[in-house]
């Protein structure tokens, strides 16, 4: 696998990491870095391990039993197996494939990452959860209605409501299961709108299906591949322009251009 | 094939008669099959209506004012009404609930949203889970009287708490505890995983998603496991019969005996004539029951609507 | 620390009432600690042994000290925790005088008159209001100032910690309890068998406890308490068996949906009456209507006829439901491949659905038997409680469902309240029997049931 050497701007390296469901390895020696304040999409066909390493960067993979991980990945050059996994989740956000809102009003939806994080003055919530609506592109459109449900809303408000939820908290990083997948093409358009305007100030990881959305909405590309024996790795890391127009690897040129996956 | 055409006819004629004749018969049997099994199913619910007809026919004549408000007195006869027992019940209810419910949803609290990540790391543990589930469901299976019979020896005479509604409560807390138990988990169960991804995606602890996202979405669930535990402790008998007593006062404080509706059902029957008041308060009990019964069905709707978007 | 300009972790003032209540919390610590030592050394007396006085009054001096300390510092835990304490003192006060209240107006012989009544509410409500100011004020006003508290990770971590081994006791609490079951009611039938013996208790045929003849000739033999288990229980599924399978084979293959929604509701209403009026219906009306039966030798009306009758009602629900169960979930493909073959409806559950389920049904019946097995008031009331091993009262030996008979959970029941020594142990004897039979049985049934699931 080869890959650019980044300027040493990397807000997350992954160094020989592997991950194992019980005896089944589901990631072979991933090595990747994801630089600051970019959008980085991680395409590739389906089970090869895209998801998996996502959740791997916010341990949300040691909610599955049996799950066992080697290898590093740092964020700010920090071991995160090394943190408290709860302050980890706060600097690294995620916003998953099917909107998820839970059953409360959409202000308690927002409101809950920074009430569960300790803040309780009213007034600094309400500042929090109108901020992120509007950065979310969704307070115009919920502003008279924060004590609705979040359940009330469309399929893309919701995901926009669970954008905003992540961004309360003030992350650092998002990262993005496939976000736009269970949604409608306005929604979508609407979503990856919204995506381009945080990179501004979030480094972003997106799984993506949608070879096009990659092509067109990331800065940086990863590509994963599936070995014979079903472990996930990556074929080649660059900038999105270089991988989709000037590929290294045959793989991907195959990939990309649909002769599989 | 080579048969002159009568005969062949013949055989053609008779082979479509026996078919005939065979569905005949089949259909004929199925009519009977059906017109037994439908009777069977009309006796079962006759049944039900004749029972619960007859006891509100001969019942509620008896239910006045005076019948609710005034206590049981004793007496061949059966004076009095049923005052007391009514106020004891509720009593017991309350006190077998408040030990019951904290236990009960705290243990399925545990099995269903803790247990999972101890069995991988500690195999004592994981066993210890394991051999805790088994008694939940060997506790649901023993009847009502080994309990009484339990809250004998270890209440009433062990700890000398004597016939009392502390002994019949934490007796009765023991009953419900498996009900508790049961529902409660369903009920955590059907939330789905999502929510508790999202929550624990925020960066949320483990307890901040089960009290924030969890249990109000549970709440449901565990309310009607509650309602069907309250039901049960009013319609036991066995059970209070031997760590209750059967006093008629009402009881002034937690260490006193006293009687609950259906015990005093028992009472009237078995020691009295008074079948008529038996009946009265009987259909009390079965009206009080309808009513929690209606209360599930009606909240469960209600609740589900709730959680589609106000 | 200078006092008075101590800033919270995030950035407030403190304000007075918190001031106020690190105060009162650091008094409260002095005062446990200072009635503990005068109790301890006599000056003052309450009736506690000093000892235990010495050591509460220094515990809960010292948690009070901690408590302003965490006042002091502003931490939630301090909060929450003095919360917690004022939330179960109001209970406690509102509970208190519920019980008064509840005592003044109920515990005549009559209930008090609709004035009264109303005179004793308002003396209620004056009570809970005055006992519940000053608690109510605190809990008030600590519940309004929350955003001057905070807490760090760490400590909400270890909040975490500790919540999950307190729900961890709470689950070994079911644990416990069947092991307190098993231990209590088997320490006490010891008695039983080491001095009667456990041949004499499982096969003598004669049961008369001391009480009348003297406790040497007393027999406890459990054979007549067995036999009338077993003839009720199997009436009761001769009875019942037909008519639950029925009602589930309507249910689940013939009915139409609104015949389904009532008989499902019925059921439903069917397993919420309680026992005893199963009881008082045999007595009541059973007994007279068996009474007519023009059958020599038939004079009361109670006896394992009228068991097996209401028996057989109280199980209906049981069986009918988990044979529905079973019945439904056979699947819909076996079903179709028999239409395409020509058969009928009928000869589609008979051959296929039936067996199918078999598993399934087979279950639903040993429940039922449990079920019947392990009832009590309602047998008590209708069954006879005669000692003697029911026999037929005629030539006709079928007659022996006209005789009456005692159940082994009757025996219990009938007897515990004035058994003693070893007749009550023998009680607890006939109730260890009938645990663990159960408990096997249960078990069985459990395992096919769950068998049947995973095909």
């Amino acid at each position: 696998m080869r890959s650019t050497k980044l300027n040493g701007n990397s807000k997350i390296i992954a160094k020989s990491f592997n991950l194992f469901y019980g005896e089944f390895q589901a990631l072979k020696n991933i090595n990747v870095e994801i630089p600051q304040n970019a959008i980085t999409s991680i395409i590739g066909p389906s089970g090869c391990g895209k998801s998996t390493f996502l959740r791997s960067i916010n341990r949300m993979n040691e909610l599955i039993p049996g799950v066992r991980v080697d290898g590093d990945i740092l964020l700010d050059n920090e071991d995160i197996f090394a943190q408290d996994v709860v302050e980890l989740r706060k600097r690294v956000g995620m916003v998953f494939q099917r909107p998820n809102p839970f059953p409360k009003s959409i202000f308690d939806n927002v409101a809950y990452g920074p009430r569960a994080h300790g803040l309780k003055n009213k007034v600094l919530l309400e500042e929090i959860v109108e901020r992120s609506l509007t950065a979310a592109a969704l307070w115009d459109e919920v502003k008279d209605i924060l004590s609705r449900s979040g359940l009330a809303l469309s399929g893309g408000q919701q995901q926009r409501l669970c954008i905003a939820r992540a961004l309360a908290v003030e992350p650092q990083v998002i990262l993005m299961d496939e976000p736009a997948s269970a949604l409608d093409p306005i929604a979508t358009l609407k979503i990856e709108e919204l995506i381009q305007n945080l990179k501004k100030e979030y480094t972003i990881v997106i799984v993506t299906h949608n070879m096009q959305q990659a092509a067109r909405a990331s800065d940086y590309t990863m590509v994963f591949n599936m070995n014979p024996d079903r472990s996930g790795y990556i074929i080649e890391y660059g900038k999105t322009t270089q991988v989709f127009t000037n590929p290294r690897e045959k793989i991907t040129e195959d990939y990309i251009s649909g002769r599989f996956g | 094939m080579n048969q002159p055409l009568t005969k062949q006819r013949e055989l053609i004629r008779l082979k479509k008669t026996s078919r005939e004749f065979k569905n005949k018969r089949r259909r004929f049997s199925q009519t009977i099959a059906f017109a037994i099994i439908w009777t069977l199913g009309i006796t079962a619910i006759a049944l039900l209506i004749w029972i619960i007809g007859y006891v509100f026919i001969k019942g509620f004549p008896t239910i006045n004012l005076e019948f609710l408000t005034t206590r049981p007195a004793g007496g061949f006869d059966g004076e009095g009404g049923i005052s007391t027992t009514i106020v004891t019940t509720i009593y017991l209810v309350v006190f077998t609930i408040i030990l019951a419910a904290p236990l009960g949803i705290g243990a399925a609290i545990y099995f269903i949203e803790y247990a999972n990540e101890i069995k991988n790391r500690n195999r004592f543990a994981a066993w210890l889970i394991k051999t805790a589930r088994t008694g939940v469901e060997i506790l649901a299976g023993v009847p009502s009287i080994i309990f009484g019979l339990f809250g004998f020896a270890v209440f009433v005479s062990y700890m000398k708490l004597g016939f009392s509604l502390l002994s019949a409560g934490l007796s009765g807390a023991c009953l419900v505890l498996p009900v508790i138990i049961r529902t409660t988990e369903e009920a955590l169960l059907a939330v789905p995983e999502s929510y508790r991804e999202g929550s624990l995606g925020l960066g949320a602890t483990k307890w901040q998603t089960v009290t924030g996202v969890v249990l109000p979405a549970a709440l449901p669930g565990i309310v009607t496991g509650i309602v069907l535990s309250v039901g049960r402790i009013i319609s036991e008998t066995a059970i209070f019969w031997v760590t209750l007593g059967g006093s008629y006062r009402l009881p002034q404080n937690l260490m006193s005996s006293g009687r609950s509706l259906a015990l005093h059902v028992y009472m009237l029957a078995t020691e009295t004539r008074a079948f008529d008041k038996a009946m009265g308060t009987s259909a009390i009990l079965i009206v009080i029951i309808m009513i929690l019964n209606l209360a599930i069905n009606v909240s469960s709707k209600y609740f589900q609507k709730r959680l589609i978007g106000k | 620390m200078d006092l008075k300009t101590f800033t919270s972790p995030n950035g407030k003032k403190r304000p007075i009432f918190i001031s106020l209540l690190t105060l009162f919390t650091l008094l409260l610590s002095i005062a446990f600690l200072v009635f503990g030592i005068l109790l301890f050394f006599s000056i003052v007396t309450f009736p506690v042994n000093k000892w235990v006085a010495l050591f509460a009054g220094m515990i809960l001096s010292f948690g009070f000290f901690l408590l302003s300390k965490g006042f002091f510092t502003l931490q939630n835990w301090a909060r929450t925790c003095l919360l917690s304490i004022l939330i179960v003192i109001l209970i406690g006060i509102l509970i208190l005088q519920i019980f008064d209240f509840s005592s003044a107006v109920f515990a005549g012989k009559e209930v008090l008159s609709l004035g009264e009544i109303f005179s004793n509410f308002g003396k209620f409500l004056l009570k809970t209001i005055l006992h519940a100011t000053a608690p109510g004020i605190i809990f008030f006003f600590l519940y309004k100032f929350d955003d001057v508290f905070s807490e760090t990770p760490k400590q909400r971590h270890d909040f975490d910690r500790i919540i999950r081994n307190f729900l961890m006791g709470t689950a070994l609490s079911a644990i416990l309890i069947v092991i307190l079951i098993f231990f209590f009611t088997f320490q006490e039938s010891e008695l039983a068998i080491t001095e009667i013996g456990l041949k004499k208790l499982l096969t003598g045929t004669i049961w008369r406890p001391g009480a009348i003849i003297g406790t040497e000739n007393a027999q406890f033999g459990l054979v007549p308490m067995v036999i009338g288990s077993i003839y009720s229980t199997l009436g009761a599924i001769l009875i019942g068996l037909p008519l639950s399978l029925g009602t589930a084979i309507l249910l689940a293959e013939i009915a139409p949906d609104f015949v389904r929604n009532i008989f499902r509701t019925s059921i439903e209403l069917l397993s919420g009456i309680p026992s005893v009026v199963y009881g008082l219906f045999g007595m009541v009306v059973v007994a007279p209507m068996i009474r007519q039966i023009p059958v020599e030798g038939n004079t009361t009306g109670f006896g394992i006829l009228n068991a097996s009758i209401i028996l057989s009602i109280m199980i209906l629900p049981t069986i009918t439901n988990i044979t529905e169960d079973a019945i439904r979930a056979v699947p819909n493909s076996y079903r179709e491949a028999s239409y395409a073959l020509g058969a009928t409806h009928w000869q589609t559950i008979k051959d296929v659905v039936l067996p199918a389920a078999n598993s399934g049904i087979l279950a639903a019946v040993i429940l039922g038997i449990s079920r019947a097995l392990g009832e009590t008031m309602a047998l008590i009331m209708v069954i006879g409680n005669s000692i003697a091993i029911p026999k037929p009262i005629n030539e006709n030996p079928l007659s022996v469902i006209f005789a009456t008979a005692r159940t082994l959970t009757g025996n219990i029941a009938v007897e515990i309240n004035y058994a003693a020594g070893v007749h009550r142990s023998a009680l607890f004897f006939t109730g260890v029997l009938l645990f663990v039979f159960l408990l096997l049985i249960n078990r069985l049934a459990n395992r096919i049931m769950r068998g049947n699931k995973t095909k």
